[in-house]
């Protein structure tokens, strides 16, 4: 849809909906929030809603930079010791690589 | 073929198609499904050639006559793609955002052309490249290591040939100018017979006729749109 | 094929025309090098072997002479990787270790020639083979076995490599034209000039022989059973077989399956164990038949198999009517002893033989003693090697054999001596005497003075063997003084004597009246037995011993490595019929018709016209009981724990590496044609009118478009 052409509270609510829905473990639907609204938040002349959108985004944007954190370390981490932690490791894997330990 | 010779070969000879898509075609959606359809219409004279290769037996081993009727179907259907392309002109207009598509004939055959000639290219190469991945390059059992970028350097000769191809081609069709028609025949069939002559490895002797052929064709095609050495020296002269 | 059809249509279509005679380009490049390759094992706590990487190591090929050679590939080469084609009297350990050290970057792939006309050994084994699972007091091997002592090793001559890992392949290349072709390629392209290398396209080999499995059996095992494994892909298979065993006679103690009673033995049997080892081992896949480790044992075995039965009278007649002889060939003893370990596993828990052989189980109790058939490297000097030195059994043995031995009757110029202690050869016993030391296990084994025990060269050269192809009957004894026109020191003379002496030790044993008689094993026989194992299963004795419809053996030797569940399983199948027919006593009486369920089984017999027999032969299963046991400790090293890892393909081919040289220059004009490309359409495409500001011609032929 073209988010241009909706009513104002309509963004409001939508941007309010992908906030809340992100709270579900679902980082990706944050970051679409913060990509798709940002131009609302920030850029277009201020309307009423905007201040609340403006602090949606913003804290779609906090969430979605800490579970890329988050992400990132665990990967970081779990990538380098997988070898170490033998039986424990390979029990939380899906896919373990052929030919290497 | 190792991966920077396949990055190498692959720049050479869709780099410059690769711009002239991106600065000419890309940002107008008529000219994409032009492209796309003369494409298309390539693939058809593809699949004629080879029932014909596939039914005459008796000829499947000589080489010129497959090459020969090939070159036959190809013009074929690009005079087939010429006609229709002419025929949906008015519908072309009214779509268009950018008129100078259907204000400016050449635009057309250009487009068209390189439709041709980067599927025409793409098969040239694609089974080349895609039956040669692996470590090794040329060269254990007679060939030379220069088989690859000699390939490539083949296949952009003929994907900017059959660009300019067309602009005279179509042009020649609108002025009836049967010189300049017989030119493009006669000029496609000695470049493809010039292939031939890779078979013993004669690389150059392919290589350099074929790009002398592409910008003698190169400088018709250029006068056919309305480009002169006037206005050339006047481009280069930055005025 | 259609896609060789269609080849040369697109390339003739695209003009691109380089194929005249219908021949693909790749194969100008890549020519294909036919070989054996190395591949990965593990046991409890190790991988051994080699692998490749995932898509295939590719080296340039340099080929070494002397040791001297390798200093170019170690020291700052100018091409690297290089993979050294060694010819065998240089593959040595201290060489491969080095090339080991440098790494895969360095040395990418090994290739082993044929070229073996320096060699003087070629043993990768350890120098104690399966130290880790003998006997010795306290788990220290070190009494069966010395490393740091030559004279008390088991196989002097062994490099260990076989329990090396290598983190590159290692590819054997046996036919001389594929060494000719890799040799060409490298003085064509290679040896030139090697200081300008680093400029020139070489002659480079690929070898793709990747593993999946990794670390140990433990780790690949838990991988390959792991529940989350959803593209059900195995990484390893434990090294898994079948034992051979027969009975001299066969038994009526019939047992009904009922798998709610508890199975019990029969106290009133008695068995003598006489057995020896079934399978070898090599580096490289599928090469290596183990003439001298192993098959002059189970030749030795067949023999004594067949010339009592031809020699004993009906059980009832003899002093003890409830004795019999029990002959197994155990599976996997290179491997820790798989086979033996099992038998004794499947024993000490009454399943042996299975339930489905309807036939009560067989205890320790019911073993009277074993004599194991260990190498017999040089069949003139065999030792009986005991334990105790105080077991009465032993003694008798010792003597008896010697009585036969040195009889003048029979003049067998055989020498036995004794050895008591823990000094023991690394064979099947070890298992026996492992659970209980005073278990009465005597083993036949010679002095150690094999160069290629468990290698490729393990052939019939090792041994000497010649087949006279006599067309001869096998299947009756001869007189003595019969060579059959074999020479004294021939290998068929020798198993002979050695074989007579045993059986004529066990007549006497069982019978308990010397044997007097001149007949002894028949030379024929073995010559068959070697024929068939060393050159090619298509065989007169396997013939005979296989049902009249079924198809020849193929033209090879049998494979004798144990390898894994679904593997050939060849050696067991032919010991198996061959054991059963040289076994089994005819039924003249059966028809063809009513000869189809075991223990009747139809054979073709020795002239082909086929006969019912009735046997004894049947299959133990040889896995490891630590793949039985749940939560089975890995590294405690009570059983075998040797697997295989998987692979899905070995190839190896010969190609030009282009240099690095050429690779930029292709890249570099790529990237120069395509960034000029780039900037000249842009400027063109940017200032379009200027260069076409006349009025194109064509449109003068046309009405302007109108406005809709």
């Amino acid at each position: 849809m073209d988010i241009s052409k909706a009513p104002n509270p309509r963004k409001l609510q939508l941007c309010r909906t992908y906030l809340m829905t992100g709270f579900a473990f679902l980082p990706f639907v944050w970051a679409i929030n913060v990509c798709w609204f940002f131009d609302e938040a920030f850029r277009k002349p201020p309307y009423p809603e905007q201040s609340q959108i403006k602090r949606y985004v913003i804290y779609s944007a906090i969430g979605t930079l800490l579970w890329l954190i988050a992400l990132t370390t665990w990967i970081i981490i779990f990538q380098t010791n997988r070898a170490d932690w033998g039986a424990t490791a390979d029990y939380m894997s899906f896919i373990i690589p052929l030919g290497s330990p | 073929m190792t991966l920077p010779e396949f990055f190498g070969c692959t720049l050479l000879a869709f780099g410059p198609p690769f711009s002239l898509f991106v600065f000419t075609i890309a940002n107008d959606p008529v000219r994409i499904i032009i492209l796309i359809a003369a494409a298309f219409f390539w693939l058809l004279s593809l699949l004629l050639s080879s029932l014909l290769w596939f039914a005459v037996v008796p000829l499947q081993d000589v080489l010129a006559f497959g090459v020969v009727f090939s070159v036959l179907f190809q013009e074929c259907f690009r005079y087939i793609i010429y006609r229709i392309l002419r025929s949906t002109e008015q519908g072309l207009h009214a779509v268009a955002e950018d008129t100078r598509v259907t204000e400016n004939k050449h635009i057309l055959a250009y487009v068209s052309g390189l439709g041709f000639g980067i599927i025409s290219g793409m098969f040239a190469l694609v089974n080349v490249l895609a039956d040669m991945a692996g470590p090794g390059t040329m060269g254990l059992k007679g060939g030379t290591e220069l088989f690859f970028i000699t390939s490539a350097a083949q296949a952009l000769a003929i994907i900017l040939l059959h660009t300019f191809w067309s602009i005279i081609f179509f042009n020649a069709f609108d002025t009836n100018n049967y010189l300049h028609i017989a030119y493009v025949m006669g000029s496609h069939l000695f470049v493809s017979l010039l292939t031939l002559l890779n078979a013993d490895a004669h690389y150059w002797a392919t290589l350099l006729p074929s790009y002398i052929v592409t910008v003698l064709t190169g400088v018709l095609a250029f006068k056919v749109a309305g480009g002169s050495a006037r206005s050339a020296k006047r481009f280069i002269m930055c005025q | 094929m259609a896609n060789l059809k269609t080849t040369p249509l697109w390339l003739l279509l695209l003009l691109q025309v380089i194929i005249v005679r219908g021949e693909r380009t790749r194969d100008t490049m890549y020519q294909p090098i036919l070989g054996a390759s190395c591949f990965r094992r593990l046991n409890g706590t190790h991988q051994t072997g080699c692998s490749s990487t995932h898509s295939g190591s590719v080296g340039v090929l340099h080929l070494i002479n002397y040791d001297a050679d390798l200093d170019f590939l170690l020291g700052n080469p100018p091409s690297p990787p290089y993979a050294p084609m060694i010819p065998p009297h240089l593959f040595t350990r201290s060489n491969l270790l080095r090339l080991k050290e440098a790494g895969p970057k360095i040395i990418s792939a090994v290739l082993l020639i044929n070229k073996s006309e320096k060699m003087q050994q070629f043993s990768h084994e350890l120098s104690c083979p399966n130290k880790y699972s003998g006997i010795g007091r306290g788990g220290n091997s070190s009494e069966t076995c010395d490393e740091s002592n030559t004279a008390l090793t088991w196989n002097p001559w062994g490099t260990g490599l076989l329990h090396e890992d290598f983190p590159f392949p290692i590819y054997y290349i046996a036919d001389f034209d594929e060494i000719l072709k890799l040799e060409n390629c490298f003085t064509k392209f290679n040896s030139v000039n090697f200081d300008s290398q680093a400029l020139r396209s070489l002659c480079a080999v690929e070898v793709k022989a990747f593993m999946s499995a990794a670390v140990n059996s433990e780790v690949c095992m838990r991988r390959t059973n792991f529940i989350n494994n959803l593209g059900g892909s195995k990484y390893c298979d434990p090294l898994e077989g079948r034992n051979v065993y027969a009975t001299l006679y066969p038994r009526n103690s019939s047992e009904f399956i009922d798998e709610t009673k508890l199975r019990k033995s029969n106290p009133a049997e008695k068995f003598i164990i006489i057995s020896c080892r079934l399978d070898t081992t090599s580096m490289f896949d599928g090469v290596g038949v183990g003439a001298m480790d192993s098959l002059t044992g189970l030749a030795t075995l067949t023999i004594v198999a067949h010339m009592l039965r031809q020699l004993l009278p009906d059980q009832n007649t003899l002093p003890d009517p409830h004795r019999n002889v029990l002959f197994v060939a155990f599976n996997g003893e290179s491997y820790d002893f798989i086979g033996s370990q099992r038998f004794v596993y499947d024993m000490e828990n009454l399943n042996f033989p299975r339930r489905s052989a309807q036939s009560t189980p067989i205890s320790f109790e019911n073993i009277e003693f074993m004599l194991d058939i260990g190498t017999l490297d040089d069949i003139r000097n065999i030792r009986l090697h005991t334990l105790h030195k105080s077991s009465t059994v032993a003694q008798k043995l010792l003597q008896q054999l010697n009585r036969y031995a040195k009889s003048s009757l029979y003049d067998f110029q055989l020498n036995i001596g004794s050895n008591a202690g823990y000094n023991m050869p690394p064979t099947s016993a070890q298992s026996f005497l492992r659970r209980d030391d005073n278990f009465p296990a005597f083993i036949l084994n010679a002095l150690p003075s094999n160069k290629y025990y468990h290698s490729i060269y393990d052939d019939r050269d090792n041994v000497g063997f010649m087949y006279a192809n006599t067309s001869q009957d096998y299947t009756a004894l001869t007189d003595v003084s019969d060579f059959k026109n074999f020479n004294a020191n021939s290998l068929q003379m020798k198993i002979r004597n050695v074989s007579s002496i045993v059986a004529m030790v066990l007549y006497e044993t069982l019978t308990g009246r010397q044997y007097e008689y001149k007949d002894v094993a028949n030379p024929v026989l073995s010559d068959e037995f070697f024929y068939c194992f060393l050159q090619s299963s298509d065989c007169p004795l396997f013939k005979a011993s296989s049902n009249p419809d079924s198809p020849p053996g193929l033209p090879l030797p049998p494979m004798r490595y144990i390898s894994v569940l679904g593997g050939s399983q060849e050696s067991s199948g032919w010991t198996y019929r061959m054991l059963g027919y040289l076994l089994s006593q005819p039924q003249p009486q059966v028809l063809k018709e009513n000869c189809t369920q075991l223990p009747l089984f139809y054979y073709s017999g020795f002239n082909g016209t086929g006969e019912c027999r009735l046997t004894t032969q049947n299959y133990t299963h040889a896995l490891s009981p630590a793949f039985l046991i749940n939560n089975y400790n890995w590294s405690s090293g009570q059983y075998s724990t040797w697997t295989e890892s998987t692979w899905s393909q070995f190839s190896a081919r010969i190609f030009l590496r282009p240099s690095k040289m050429h690779e930029i220059t292709i890249l570099s004009i790529g990237i120069v044609v395509f960034i000029i490309s780039f900037c000249l359409i842009y400027i063109i495409s940017s200032r379009w009118e200027v260069l076409f500001d006349d009025v194109p011609a064509s449109n003068a032929a046309f009405p302007p478009p109108t406005n809709c």
